[in-house]
């Protein structure tokens, strides 16, 4: 398999935990269970991690959902778990 | 493919030390791993930042980290 | 066409959409097109404090576009295939 292509770094990682970073200062990590070229996927055990300044500080809160789709438009960046 | 002065850029660089600048301002900095005609990008030890390396250090990826095309405002080499 | 494919398999279940404006509907999925446009059906609006306009709201049809997420139960995916339809999808794309 070639590894020239930056996408074939998420057909690596299906069935793996990754962590996504998304627009509007969310965050996301589960396992990945599907992906396109546009970016879109679905994850499953995902913990969505959202940051807000509520009166000038730092807010995040979680949610957590057993099986989730993201549209693609919204990631930004894609890694693996430390 | 026909090569132009774009890809050969973009194939010249894969395997340097790279900055990825992005829309939101979050800035990249890392060893090009691979890059596709969408400029997603994958970078190896890549560290993140806001605007500038000079601000501090937001973030250290000890993985490859995969960026998507739509996002980025432009790659240069360091 | 994956995600196309995997989203008619949903049809007439309920899911939970979450628009990029923060607002959440959920509803009966009747139908959907190959921008992910999304018919729902039987729709409640979680937070009708917030948008009591969408309290006498009973059906929708969604531009694919201001999707941020779908929330789905476990139950209604079948992982195994869906991994693999991703693969076989990945390699139709190479050439």
């Amino acid at each position: 398999m070639s590894l020239d292509a930056p996408l074939d770094l998420l057909k690596l990682n299906l069935d793996e935990k990754i962590y996504v970073k998304l627009r509007g200062a969310r965050e996301l990590s589960g396992i990945l269970q599907a992906f396109d070229s546009h970016c879109n996927i679905v994850l499953s055990d995902a913990i969505e991690t959202k940051y807000e300044l509520v009166d000038g500080e730092l807010k995040s809160t979680e949610r957590n959902s057993e099986m989730l789709f993201v549209r693609g438009d919204s990631v930004t960046l894609i890694t693996t778990e430390e | 493919m026909s090569s132009t002065v774009s890809t050969d850029f973009l194939s010249s660089i894969i395997g340097r030390p790279v900055s990825v600048k992005l829309h939101s301002g979050m800035l990249y900095q890392g060893k090009l791993e691979s890059i596709d005609g969408f400029m997603n990008v994958a970078l190896s030890n890549a560290t993140e930042h806001y605007e500038n390396s000079n601000n501090g250090l937001l973030h250290k990826y000890p993985n490859e980290v995969f960026v998507r095309g739509t996002q980025v405002l432009y790659i240069s080499e360091i | 066409m994956l995600f196309f494919s995997f989203f008619k398999t949903l049809v007439d279940q309920e899911v939970t959409v979450e628009l990029k404006n923060d607002i959440e509907l959920k509803g009966t999925l009747k139908s959907v097109d190959q921008f992910l446009n999304l018919k729902l059906d039987n729709i409640s609006c979680n937070d009708t404090d917030k948008y009591p306009h969408l309290s006498s709201v009973r059906n929708m049809f969604i531009r694919g576009s201001t999707v941020r997420y779908v929330y789905l139960q476990k139950n209604m995916v079948d992982t195994n295939l869906l991994q693999d339809a991703a693969r076989r999808e990945a390699m139709s794309e190479k050439k």
